[in-house]
């Protein structure tokens, strides 16, 4: 189906399969055919999606230990700069800089940055949030989230044949095919 | 204010901003609506006198605004317009932020107290001891103490009324002497005056100028609760009235009948000191105390031996006691060096029978330890003849104080332990009995002008008395008060009076030293002066108090510098050698033996008795109108803001009440009905009620607080009485506000008590498990510089509340009232916890203990704070830092000895500006939802830094004091420098009676406390 | 925190997890509809009595901030009281959200997926009205800041060996991490809403919550792991947390509190009273949004055995405290355990503890009781009484009596301190409410993971 006029600066075009194990089947050939702009859409995490995709060790995980480490520090950095260095005082003779009584906030800070780390980590890595995006032009796209399974091949208008890929996945038993283009603003 | 400014002034107090001190304005009018006022001097009726009602809603305008101006001048600058001297021991001129201290007296029952006020600017803020004072010693009682808080109170009487309509002074002035005049005529034959028994020479001397002018004047003295007894007992002893003087110093052994000899006031401040010095095991040998009481009281407290009784068998004892006394003196005993040395024939001076006690030992037979303690108490007297000393208490008839006279003759310890005075007041009738013909006069009609400077005698008055009646009669009553109390609506005229701290006066001590009263501030109020209102019967009142003392002691004083002597009189607070040598009178036996045999009581009481109390907080009724005083927990009950008919648990059992239950109490056809209060220690088969509640005047704090046991007071039975009717009333319920719910210690070792037997051998027994460093992971802290410490001697302490009232005035320490006490928020920052030993049916002992910040040194309140606002200071102070505290009550959970106290509301917040003026200058007025607690006094110490710095020396143990150390009468409480070898705290804290209380804890306190030593008789174990 | 889901070891052969044949449409029919459709009479039944108590909340508030602390009971010597237990309480109602979501989790209990999302939301609402308390009850609100470690101007600082600085620490940070774990459990649900939703304004709402999610392969990739971490730190945290609020009393010198067996004793009472919520929370829930297919009996007996479990826990700390009172031979706690709070002004509260936290939970023993919905409701509520009444007991006569008896005295709440219970309980309810009217119930994408599992399990055999 033909947009209207604009200058497009990618193409998707999309196909729904109506299992997951079609759709990953769907996703290995696509690559096969040289393809590897391709992403799947589907309601819950697909079994194998990530190797089909041949996507790379999640970074996640690094960002979570960053922010730990940076909690504990400067928790304990705090804690130790204002009661044992900047304004030590003689409480309930006390010293001044007493471990065992520092260890509840290094601990609760470092979880708290680990978990706020790993959650913009998250929006950083999937580039959210992104309210508008292409597939959406898709009207029965909108299954993608509650009981279809998508996958869209995008290509740049000049390098990639929307014709072909279409029939392409449609051969493979894509339904709804069809190609959309990215508004331009 | 003839000599003010006058060149031979000493040295003038600052007046800031002005050259001349400002006139001062005597009433609204003068101040408000000059040209009335004008008229007014040569016009016989006040100006609007006739006006209709309107005129007066203006003059109420104008007394408010008078009022409103004299608040704003009383603000900084008030101070009396004549000279008056601090004391010798402050710098002479006055530097804004340093304190003054004067010194002057207050009188009560007649006798004085020599006090040192401390001064802001012209602002008294704290009442202090004078330590020159013979009866003071430098120390306060409570009721002293919170002279200050009366002094700003804003309910006080502002305005001189004829018939309820504010007039001037002058007005008043004028008026009186055109009735003078007609009394002059019939010499007086309608003219009397009710008078409070005053040892004043100036007022007595003024008195007898009046007697002249008015020759057939009368003048009675009346005091709800005076010493009318301990007089008429020496007049029968000796013929004619003397002052028994007790010297507790000498007393080794003490038998009280009945008497509260060390409850902190008047002489009780004297009394207390000696007796405590004599229970410090390190300091020679201890007295032994008998104690014969029907309520436990603070001397009872502190016997030895106690025993409960009937009031109205005090007599009997004291006849039983006198028997046994004659037994034990039959025989001189060996090796009584003291009889030996005199060489007198004890038989020869002591013709006490033998058969005396016979008549009733009879009647105690069934109480076998009665008869055992008599005895016991006998032979201990008679061993320490001229150091035993045998005192009645003032609710005792005369006969029962005749009975202690001749014993102390018998024994010999007249002229010795207990020796005789002249009064120093001619007042000493001041009972019913005394005011009855009055009564009768008044009755008649006989009475025109009446004068009253008693206080409030229609509330203090017994009830069958009628007062208020006879006052009806009378047209011209004369009413001087501080409060238009319950007198002043049946009095013609009321004349507000003039606070102690605002008039010039002078008093004599019990023993007869004079001292010149100091008025600390002009009054703030349009109030007339005792002397004045008595220089008006001679139209000499625009004299001024100030004129008239001075002329008289001018006569008095010989000629030679008398502005020198003057000078030294107020700066010391006492004239020196003006003591009354003690004389010897000869004691009448004869009539004393037949008058001794009418003791023997007629017939055993089964009924209920009434027994009447007068408490150290509202005295007779006169503080009632004072929050500290009224929220002071009472020493025995610790109730606050209530009086409450006092049971045993055995009579409360008998009558079916709990604390907190109604009754309703009925003598003789009157009936009040008053919430009940289970009291261990207190005779079975009495019930117990303090005098001075249930007060109805226009004092707004003093009104609806308790019930008024006066209404159950007759003339024939002013102290106690027999036949009380009383029942529960059905469902009724008065919750009781008191300080302290649990009274067992529950076997803790918090507040120790150890026989002297046991202390001399083995001192350290009970105590060296409580003392001493414990091992800690956390290195101690040093404190190299100064090292603050305190240690009280419970064996000293008598629970009299005088520090806890001294803490109160000196730290801004807020009143809660009757609710939050009932919440248990009260504020004292220090408190005297009292715990009863043995069962509660019949205790044992009873033991105090002040308890106040321990200021430990691994404070558990400090780490808790989430803020950093209570920490260590490195003098090892607990400081806690009001500003920075968010009020989390962390620290008050933590703390193991619940001294810290949260403003659980805004308590300072609706403050009288009047009364914002009683606020000390050097402590912060704490807010809403902070926590506060004792600090040591540390304004004082920074004080004593200030001082001793200049003079570049260390601060020792002369340069401070705490409050609470101040005003203690027994010095139980020392405060000072744990470093200092030679500090008394620090060779205090080395006895073997110190112990830390919770030292399991480890908190390390630096208050340590020492055991009570009791000193039981063998013979009794 | 071990013990905790031993009991709660799954049991496959146990009755189904989902009833029924669902397909992902009928799933999202029977999971999402509720959304779209009108709230009942039933919902606005409950709703408004919660939005009076949310008002009653506010009224005491107000007062509190204008008269002071002393609105409330407390005095001296019983400094904390309604203000602290109901945090405690609250604050463990919280926990087992965490752990159900969290633990069960990193443990694989596959039966958790259909509680999970609910269990979360009341951890969140039970944490805010658990933080209330500690905030409103210092004397000084105002100043509260103050715990907070800025550069001020006052130079100094908080003093960081102050538990309460500590629990200010713990509990943001479990405010913040529990946010965050609901959240991003959500996001797939919202973009379900967002794209079945059948007005363009619905469609713009829930598009802006659902941060524009696609379920794209390439989110998915580092979804799972993010949420699996943030479960991983969760566990730990949820322990820390209770552990920390046990240290308020732990680290003090008070008898009844001064014990070193309170963390793990408080942890396991708090998911034992946190079970209990979420049981008396979801039974009525189920019925009333037609979850019975997703949370079956199933589920709940697998709490009620939780429940036991830490039920017995929680009874072996009481045995603890009594015993070391009693072989310590310290005469101050032996005082407090045998004669204050056995015998003492509030010795009825102890025995309804005692009553309900530790013989109710054992009628869980049975099946028959496990598996019977309406009396696991009503010991649900009961073990929340008997939680509630614990904390009173441990806060307030340990302070009532503790070293010198003559600093003993009576406690009695005012009806602000019990309005201000009733008030965070209708607050509480009221955003349940909302959220059970606004949003999945129920985590839609897992359960269709879930079923799609089962079913591929069904096929192979």
């Amino acid at each position: 189906m033909t947009q209207p006029a604009g200058k497009p600066r990618k193409l998707w075009t999309v196909a729904e399969f109506s299992t997951a194990g079609a759709l990953l089947a769907a996703v290995r050939a696509v690559r096969e055919h040289g393809h590897q702009d391709v992403d799947t859409y589907s309601p819950y995490p697909l079994h194998g999606g990530s190797e089909a995709l041949g996507l790379k060790k999640s970074r996640v995980p690094m960002i979570a230990a960053l922010g730990a480490l940076g909690g504990v520090t400067l928790g304990y950095g705090v804690m130790y700069y204002m009661n044992a260095v900047d304004f030590p005082i003689n409480v309930g003779n006390r010293p001044p800089h007493s471990p065992p009584m520092f260890i509840p906030i290094t601990f609760e800070l470092g979880v708290l940055l680990s978990a706020l780390f790993i959650f913009f980590g998250l929006m950083l890595l999937s580039r959210l949030p992104q309210p508008y995006h292409a597939v959406f032009e898709h009207e029965s796209f909108r299954s993608a989230s509650t009981h279809g399974f998508w996958i869209s091949v995008a290509g740049a208008p000049a390098s990639m044949d929307t014709g072909k890929v279409e029939a392409d996945l449609k051969a493979l038993g894509g339904t709804n095919v069809a190609t959309v283009r990215e508004e331009v603003a | 204010m003839s000599d003010h400014g006058a060149p031979e002034d000493g040295f003038k107090l600052p007046v800031f901003g002005q050259p001349e001190p400002p006139e001062y304005w005597r009433s609204a009018e003068e101040r408000a609506g000059a040209p009335a006022f004008l008229d007014a001097l040569d016009q016989e009726f006040p100006p609007g006198a006739d006006l209709p009602p309107e005129g007066f809603a203006r003059r109420e305008f104008l007394s408010l605004l008078g009022a409103t101006v004299a608040l704003a001048g009383a603000a900084c600058t008030t101070k009396p317009a004549e000279r008056i001297l601090p004391y010798t021991r402050t710098p002479p001129e006055l530097t804004p932020g340093n304190p003054l201290h004067y010194a002057t007296a207050v009188q009560r029952d007649g006798l004085a107290t020599g006090l040192l006020v401390t001064s802001w600017e012209g602002r008294p803020t704290k009442v202090e001891g004078n330590e020159e004072h013979p009866t003071s010693l430098g120390a306060a009682g409570p009721q002293d103490l919170a002279l200050t808080m009366q002094l700003y109170d804003p309910s006080r009487a502002r305005l001189l009324r004829h018939g309820g309509t504010p007039v001037a002074r002058r007005t008043f002035l004028l008026t009186l002497a055109e009735e003078l005049k007609d009394h002059e005529r019939d010499g007086g034959e309608r003219l009397r005056f009710l008078v409070e028994p005053t040892s004043s020479p100036t007022v007595l001397w003024l008195r007898d100028r009046i007697a002249d002018r008015f020759p057939k004047s009368k003048v009675v003295a009346f005091a709800s609760a005076g010493r009318e007894n301990v007089y008429g007992g020496t007049a029968l002893a000796f013929g004619k009235p003397y002052e028994p003087r007790y010297d507790f110093s000498r007393a080794d052994v003490i038998v009280s009948l009945d008497s509260d000899f060390l409850c902190a006031e008047g002489e009780g401040l004297r009394h207390a000191r000696q007796f405590a010095d004599r229970r410090d095991p390190e300091q020679g040998p201890l007295n032994r105390l008998y104690v014969v009481e029907s309520l436990l009281s603070i001397t009872g407290g502190m016997a030895d031996h106690r025993l409960a009784l009937r009031p109205s068998e005090i007599g009997a004892f004291a006849l039983l006691l006198a028997g046994e006394v004659a037994q034990a003196t039959q025989s001189p005993v060996p090796g009584d060096a003291d009889a030996a040395a005199s060489g007198r024939d004890l038989r020869a001076q002591s013709p006490l029978e033998p058969g005396l006690g016979a008549r009733v030992v009879a009647y105690f037979a069934d109480r076998p330890e009665v008869l055992k303690l008599a005895r016991a108490a006998a032979k201990d007297l008679s061993r320490n003849r001229a150091g035993s000393v045998v005192i009645a208490g003032r609710a005792q008839p005369p006969l029962v104080h005749l009975a202690a006279h001749a014993i102390n003759v018998a024994l010999g310890s007249h002229g010795r332990a207990v020796t005789f005075t002249q009064p120093a007041t001619p007042d000493l009738k001041t009972g019913p009995r005394a005011m009855a013909e009055l009564l009768a006069e008044m009755h008649a009609g006989k009475v025109h002008t009446l004068c009253i400077t008693a206080r409030n005698p229609v509330y203090g008055a017994p009830a069958d008395a009628e007062l208020a009646a006879a006052l009806e009669k009378v047209p011209n009553a004369i009413y001087h008060a501080l409060h238009e109390d319950e007198t002043a609506p049946h009095c013609a005229w009321f004349v507000p009076a003039t606070h102690p701290l605002e008039s010039w006066g002078d008093a004599r001590a019990a023993d007869g030293t004079i001292s010149i009263c100091q008025p600390l501030v002009a009054p703030l109020f349009s109030g007339v002066a005792e002397i004045e209102l008595f220089a008006a019967f001679l139209n000499e009142a625009d004299r001024g108090a100030h004129d008239l003392l001075r002329e008289y002691w001018r006569a008095q004083a010989p000629a030679v510098d008398f502005e020198g002597q003057w000078e030294r009189w107020l700066a010391h607070g006492v004239l020196p050698d003006t003591a009354e040598l003690p004389v010897t009178p000869a004691f009448e036996w004869g009539k004393a033996l037949a008058a001794i045999g009418q003791l023997a009581p007629a017939r055993k009481g089964a009924e209920l008795e009434l027994c009447f109390q007068v408490d150290g907080k509202v005295g007779d009724g006169r503080f009632s109108n004072v929050p500290w005083l009224q929220e002071l927990p009472d020493p025995i009950t610790k109730l606050t803001w209530d009086n409450a008919a006092l049971v045993s648990p055995r009579t409360a059992a008998r009558l079916q009440v709990g604390t907190g239950d109604v009754l309703r109490l009925s003598l003789r056809g009157r009936t009040v009905e008053a919430p009940a209060m289970v009291v261990p220690g207190q005779a079975d088969g009495v019930v117990g009620v303090a005098l001075g509640y249930g007060r109805e005047g226009s004092e707004p704090v003093a009104r609806g607080v308790g019930f008024n046991a006066g209404l159950l007071r007759f003339g024939d039975a002013m102290w106690f009485a027999g036949g009380l009717g009383a029942e529960r009333v059905p469902y009724a319920k008065r919750p009781l506000a008191t300080t302290q719910q649990h009274w067992a210690m529950e076997g803790r070792p918090i507040a120790l008590q150890q026989s002297l037997a046991e202390y001399r051998e083995r001192p350290e027994e009970k105590t060296e498990a409580l003392r001493g460093p414990q091992p800690t992971l956390q290195k101690p802290v040093e404190y190299p510089d100064y090292k603050w410490g305190m240690a009280v001697d419970v064996s000293r302490c008598t629970g009299c509340n005088a520090c806890v009232t001294a803490c109160q005035a000196e730290n801004n320490v807020p009143v809660v009232g009757r609710e939050q006490v009932l919440r248990s928020r009260e504020m004292h920052w220090l408190r005297i916890d009292r715990y009863f030993q043995g069962n509660l049916e019949s205790p044992s002992s009873m033991v105090t203990q002040p308890m106040l910040c321990q200021h430990c040194e691994a404070a558990p309140c400090e780490y808790v704070c989430p803020v950093n606002a209570t920490v260590h200071s490195d003098e090892g102070l607990n400081e806690m830092i009001y500003n920075r505290c968010v009020g989390t009550r962390y620290c008050q959970n933590n703390c193991p000895y619940k001294v810290r106290r949260f403003n659980f509301l805004h308590f300072t917040g609706e403050m009288d500006p009047l009364e914002r003026m009683g606020m000390n200058p050097d402590v912060t007025v704490r807010a809403r939802g902070v926590m506060e607690k004792c600090t040591y006094c540390v304004q004082r110490i920074e004080r004593a830094r200030i001082t001793t710095r200049l003079e570049g020396r260390p601060i020792r143990d002369a340069d401070l004091k705490t409050a609470c150390q101040q005003a203690c009468p027994t010095t139980a409480i020392v405060f000072g420098n744990l470093n200092d070898p030679e500090s008394q705290v620090a060779k205090l804290q080395e006895r073997p009676r110190r112990y830390d209380v919770l030292h399991e804890l480890n908190t390390r306190p630096r208050t340590a406390y020492l055991t009570r030593i009791k000193n039981p008789n063998p013979e009794l174990e | 925190m071990s013990a905790a889901p031993e009991p709660a070891a799954p049991d496959l052969e146990g009755a189904p997890l989902i009833l029924g044949e669902h397909t992902s449409e009928s799933l999202n029919k029977s999971l999402l509809d509720h959304v779209w459709r009108k709230a009942g009479p039933g919902w606005w039944a409950l709703f408004l009595p919660a939005l009076g108590g949310t008002g009653l909340l506010a009224v005491c508030i107000t007062y509190l901030l204008v008269e002071g602390t002393g609105v409330w009971g407390n005095n001296q010597p019983v400094g904390w009281a309604f203000d602290i237990i109901n945090f405690v309480w609250w604050i463990g109602i919280g926990h087992a959200g965490t752990l159900i979501s969290a633990i069960l989790l990193l443990f694989q209990q596959k039966w958790r997926t259909s509680i999970n999302r609910f269990a979360e939301a009341m951890t969140l609402f039970a944490v805010l009205c658990a933080a209330l308390y500690p905030t409103l009850h210092t004397g000084r609100p105002w100043f509260d800041y103050w715990l907070l470690p800025y550069p001020s101007t006052l130079g100094v600082g908080p003093n960081f060996k102050s538990p309460l600085v500590w629990d200010v620490f713990a509990i943001s940070t479990y405010l913040t991490v529990s946010f965050l774990f609901w959240y991003v459990g959500l996001i797939p649900d919202l973009a379900a809403l967002r794209d079945s939703s059948p007005t363009r304004r619905k469609r713009i709402v829930y598009g802006i919550l659902s941060l524009g999610w696609r379920g794209s392969g390439r989110h998915w990739h580092n979804y799972k792991i993010a949420y699996l971490l943030l479960a991983g730190l969760s566990t730990p945290l949820v322990v820390s947390v209770h552990t920390i609020v046990s240290f308020d009393f732990a680290t003090s010198v008070i008898p009844g509190w001064h014990a070193t067996i309170f963390p793990p004793y408080f942890v396991a009472g708090a998911v034992f009273s946190g079970f209990a919520m979420v049981v008396t929370l979801a039974i009525p829930a189920r019925k009333f949004l037609g979850l019975r297919h997703v949370i079956t009996d199933r589920h709940l007996e697998n709490m009620n055995k939780v429940m036991l479990a830490t039920g017995l826990i929680v009874g072996y700390g009481y045995l603890m405290e009594h015993f070391v009172a009693w072989y310590g031979g310290n005469q101050y706690e032996s005082w407090l355990f045998f004669v204050n709070r056995a015998q003492g002004p509030f010795h009825g509260v102890y025995w309804l503890m005692l009553f309900c936290n530790i013989v109710i939970p054992q009628l869980f023993w049975f099946k028959k009781a496990r598996t019977n919905i309406a009396w696991m409701w009503i010991a649900s509520i009961l073990i929340n009484v008997g939680m509630w009444c614990e904390r009173f007991i441990i806060i307030v006569t340990s302070l009532q009596q503790d070293y010198l008896p003559s600093s003993w005295d009576a406690y009695s709440p005012t009806w602000v301190d019990w309005g201000m219970y009733i008030g965070t309980l209708g607050f509480f309810c009221t955003l349940f409410l909302l959220f059970l009217k606004f949003l999945p119930a129920v985590a839609v994408s897992e359960v269709k993971e879930l079923s799609h599992e089962l079913k591929a399990e069904g096929s192979h055999g």
